[in-house]
């Protein structure tokens, strides 16, 4: 208890404390009238004021009018006051005491309650010098504030006991160089506050507010609930330090009604969570059932672009079939041409020896004839007249029908082998042509058609990437769609979060089951996130591999080699240029051989060049691929399948894509020795023409006939010698072609053969290649799953709870048993490390 | 009162009859109970480290406090089963919730040594 008047002030956490009124002489006007004011607990800070009464006259009269704004009160509880003066008077013969008196005023300046008049008063009067007077206590009653814009209104006065005119009486106020206890002022008054308002307290009040504020924000913006509800405990702990017990706040219905409340809304937390965590695994679900559907038509496409290239490159299988018998058939008929011709020309010209011999016979006979009937009458007659008669004799002869008829039919035979010879030489010619042509026509049908693959292919495999586009932005939606849902989820969470706590103060209590929903939102956030970004990952690797020139430029490559391969302006032209440009046979063979080789080579390069180009792209689209779905994994085990699918699939695609390229290159190939054949055939057919011709030329065959008739009379041996020996050379010429096409087609073969087979071995360790990378992915895939299960550490240990699904379950594995043990033990060490440290 | 030595052996001895499972393995309700009494047992066990810590330093941790109420509040939701009962999820997670607090508080409880 402190000296002088005073208030006493309830605080929220139960304690009194003495309230004093000091005297001020700042004013306040109320109802018009004016009024000093009083300041609780606040001494005297102005330079001091004096107030006076006059003491002509017995009475009470007033020093001055004082008021206390009653705001906030909530009733001024009873206690014992006391006035305390200072004061004096300028002579001792009046009598003056000074006293109080004490009226609620409304704010309008009337009186609401007169509590007393005139207590508190001395019982000494004033004397001449400045002195400080206590007056009597006075037991105040309780009084409730009706109105807060009330005011307490406190009038000094002093009551003049004993009068006398001139005379003065004074009160000294608000007079800083006077210690507190000679201050004018009232004190030990109760003044009551509402629990919610307080001094004290609402400055911690703001800073619950913040601390509250603080919280959501930091649930909101970092999920890190702990920390705040940490600050928040911290808060509230500091709260009950300096104010009442726990234990009594706790009993407040209100308190349990929140802890029970609190309780309700954690658990709709969790159930919510739950049910989130449950949409979005649906969400996921749909997701990967989305992405395994436009997989799958994605391998439709695939299908059908194979199909559909095996069908083109059947065809031209059969185109060339076609081609290969009708060269056949067209060499047979050549063949037999040329056959024909030279039994007719045999025949002709056998008929033509023969009746050449005949002739040679008429003509000896008839010589001999004339020798003897005309030798004797040119004896007799001279030898100028035998001589003249032989003249004649052989002029008739040559005028005789039989040998004219001989000559001439001689003549006409020969007219008839040439122009059999040369038809047949037409004939072989016009075959010859039409199987170009045909060869022509096939190859240019067998480039279209691989033309046709080739764009097909290419519009298919497009197709494939916007059929594998759409999916990735589906999956991105769906994905982006989940987060959504997971944003929803955490701030429906924080919601709950924020509710409790201002629900409940009691976060001691509640701190765990905050921080396992907090860790829930944490986790659910997580796995959005992650669920986001790994498959935007994904999509911008395969997005990368797709795009990626180099990956066009090899499908590109391929499709130019399927060009290569059919186009006539490289073998065609080749092969028509090396039939065409040399009748040296073996030259032209040889030149072919090496003409062929260099185009072989030119095929090799390009198949190498893109098979590899393919390869390096394949392999790095595998990397990508693989490296992200390891990633993907963490996102969703079923994503990864699915991709692993798709990967399976690439890979199969690929594979037959490799295939349909080797089989294309085989197809060529029979097409080039097809090809080739028929250009020997060509060379050949040429080369008999070529001796055909040889044995028709006329300065051969004239000269023969001519020595025959006129000159030698060897002649006939001699042209069946000559006859024979083309027929031999044009064999042996023909027998040197076909065994230098058989040579040079088995050369050829061999390295298509090793092309075949290194591209097959590529190709197949490829394809190897890729399903490894499958399914080690898939392995990577079984082993997480973050959605169904949560993972935490515990001593260094990952372990994880179990939740049960509806759709994908949950078993509590061997492993989770097993860390169990593995937990336990190194539990067991860490409290050994405390024990040891304690010495205990 | 027992000693902190004490419930270490206590400790120690029912982990040391445990054995590890594989695929295949019955469940049985040992599985679970064991270490229900494991973590009673544990959270004794932090509960006297954490008197003989404040007896040693004169000092209060009240983060351990929290940790160990939320533990006795975990323990108190745990179950032991018998044969015929569904093991549930619950009472897996249970073990690793009980266990993470108490791991928290002994590492305090070190630290602050």
């Amino acid at each position: 208890m402190g000296v002088g008047v005073g208030l006493r002030i309830l605080r929220v956490d139960g304690r009194l404390d003495d309230a004093v009124l000091y005297c001020h002489s700042e004013t306040v006007t109320i109802g018009g009238t004016t009024y000093r004011q009083l300041k609780k607990d606040t001494p005297a800070d102005g330079a001091g004021e004096t107030l006076s009464i006059s003491t002509g006259a017995l009475g009470y009269y007033v020093f001055g009018k004082f008021v206390f704004p009653l705001t906030g009160v909530y009733k001024i509880l009873a206690s014992t006051i006391y006035g305390v003066y200072r004061a004096y008077t300028n002579s001792t013969r009046p009598r003056v005491y000074p006293c109080i008196s004490i009226y609620i005023l409304k704010s309008d300046g009337t009186v609401r309650t007169t509590i007393a008049t005139h207590v508190s008063q001395t019982s000494a009067y004033l004397t001449t010098s400045w002195a400080t007077y206590t007056g009597a206590s006075y037991s105040f009653s309780e009084y409730a504030v009706v109105d807060q814009t009330d005011y307490l209104e406190i009038d000094f006065e002093g009551y003049v006991g004993a009068a006398l005119t001139g005379y003065y009486a004074y009160l000294r106020i608000d007079d800083s160089t006077l210690s507190t206890s000679d201050q004018t002022r009232t004190y030990d008054w109760n003044i009551a506050y509402p629990t919610y308002y307080t001094v004290n307290v609402s400055d911690s009040g703001k800073g619950a507010d913040a601390v509250r504020n603080a919280v959501v924000k930091r649930l909101a913006d970092s999920g890190k609930g702990v920390d705040a509800l940490l600050k928040y405990s911290r808060f509230y702990r500091s709260f009950v330090d300096s104010g009442r017990s726990v234990e009594v706040f706790s009993k407040r219905s209100v308190f349990y009604r929140s802890f029970s409340d609190s309780g309700r809304s954690v658990d709709l937390a969790s159930k919510y969570d739950f049910k989130r965590l449950g949409d979005s695994g649906r969400v996921y679900d749909y997701m990967c059932k989305f992405a395994i559907k436009r997989i799958a038509e994605s391998s439709k496409v695939n299908e059908v672009v194979n199909k559909l290239g095996f069908k083109r490159l059947t065809d031209s299988g059969k185109a060339v079939d076609v081609l290969k018998k009708v060269a056949v058939k067209r060499l047979a008929e050549s063949v037999r041409g040329v056959e024909v011709t030279w039994k007719v020309g045999l025949k002709v010209l056998a008929e033509a020896c023969v009746a050449r011999e005949r002739m040679y016979k008429s003509i000896q006979r008839i010589l001999r004839d004339v020798a003897f009937g005309d030798f004797g009458f040119g004896y007799a007659k001279g030898k100028l007249v035998t001589v003249s008669d032989v003249a004649r004799a052989y002029d008739s002869i040559v005028k005789r029908s039989v040998f004219y008829r001989s000559l001439s039919d001689s003549g006409r035979s020969v007219d008839v082998l040439k122009k059999v010879a040369v038809k047949r030489l037409a004939d072989s010619g016009k075959g010859a042509d039409v199987l170009t042509k045909a060869v022509g026509k096939r190859l240019a049908d067998s480039v279209k058609g691989a033309d046709a693959v080739s764009k097909v292919g290419l519009k298919m495999l497009m197709d494939s990437f916007k059929g594998t586009d759409a999916m990735i932005k589906g999956a991105i939606k769906r994905v982006v769609d989940s987060s959504i849902v997971g944003d929803y989820m955490c701030k429906n969470l924080v919601k709950v979060l924020h509710d409790v706590n201002f629900a409940d103060f009691g976060f001691a209590k509640y701190y765990g089951a905050l921080r396992i929903v907090s860790d829930s939102v944490k986790a659910s956030d997580t796995i959005a996130k992650a669920g986001v970004k790994n498959v935007v990952e994904y999509a911008k690797a395969v997005e990368l591999v797709s795009k990626r020139s180099v990956f066009y430029r090899s499908v590109v490559d391929v499709g130019k080699l399927v060009d290569v391969i059919a186009t006539p302006k490289s073998i065609v032209i080749t092969l028509r240029d090396v039939a065409f440009s040399d009748f040296g046979i073996l030259k032209g063979i040889r030149f072919t051989k090496v003409d062929a080789s260099k185009v072989s080579d030119t095929i090799i390069k390009y198949m190498v060049k893109s098979a590899t180009d393919s390869s390096i792209v394949y392999d790095y689209m595998c990397k990508i691929l693989s490296k992200k779905l390891c990633d993907a994994t963490f996102a969703d085990f079923s994503i990864s399948k699915g991709i692993t699918y798709v990967r399976g699939d690439a890979g199969k695609a690929s594979d037959v894509i490799s295939k349909v390229m080797i089989k294309n290159v085989a197809d060529s190939s029979v097409m080039l020795d097809a090809l080739a054949k028929s250009s020997m055939f060509h060379r050949s057919v040429a080369d008999a023409v070529e001796g055909l011709d040889y044995v028709r030329t006329t300065s051969a065959f004239c000269r023969s006939l001519r020595d025959a008739v006129f000159g030698d009379f060897s002649s006939t041996k001699v042209m069946g010698k000559q006859v024979y020996d083309s027929s031999v050379v044009s064999d042996v010429i023909l027998k040197s072609v076909k065994k230098v096409l058989v040579e040079f087609v088995i050369a050829r073969d061999a390295p298509y053969r090793t092309i075949i087979l290194n591209l097959r071995d590529r190709f197949s360790a490829d394809f190897y290649v890729g399903k490894g990378y499958g399914f080690s992915v898939r392995d990577s895939a079984v082993a997480v799953d973050v959605i169904t299960k949560v993972k935490y550490t515990l001593f260094g240990e990952t372990v994880r709870r179990v939740y049960f699904h509806k759709v994908w379950g949950d078993i509590i594995e061997p492993s989770d048993y097993n860390l169990r043990i593995v937990v336990s033990n190194a539990f067991i060490q860490a409290l050994k490390n405390v024990k040891d440290k304690l010495g205990v | 009162m027992s000693s902190l030595g004490d419930y270490i052996d206590e400790l120690e001895g029912l982990v040391a009859g445990l054995k590890v499972v594989v695929y295949g393995d019955f469940v049985l309700a040992p599985h679970v109970n064991v270490f229900v009494d494991f973590c009673s047992i544990a959270l004794n066990a932090v509960k006297k480290a954490y008197d003989d810590f404040k007896a040693k330093t004169g000092r209060t941790l009240p983060h351990v406090e929290e940790m160990i109420e939320m533990a006795e509040t975990r323990v108190g939701l745990m179950r032991k089963v018998k044969y015929g009962d569904l093991v549930l999820t619950r009472d897996h997670n249970l073990i690793f919730d009980t266990l993470k607090p108490l791991e928290l508080a002994v590492k305090e409880i070190y630290d602050n040594l």
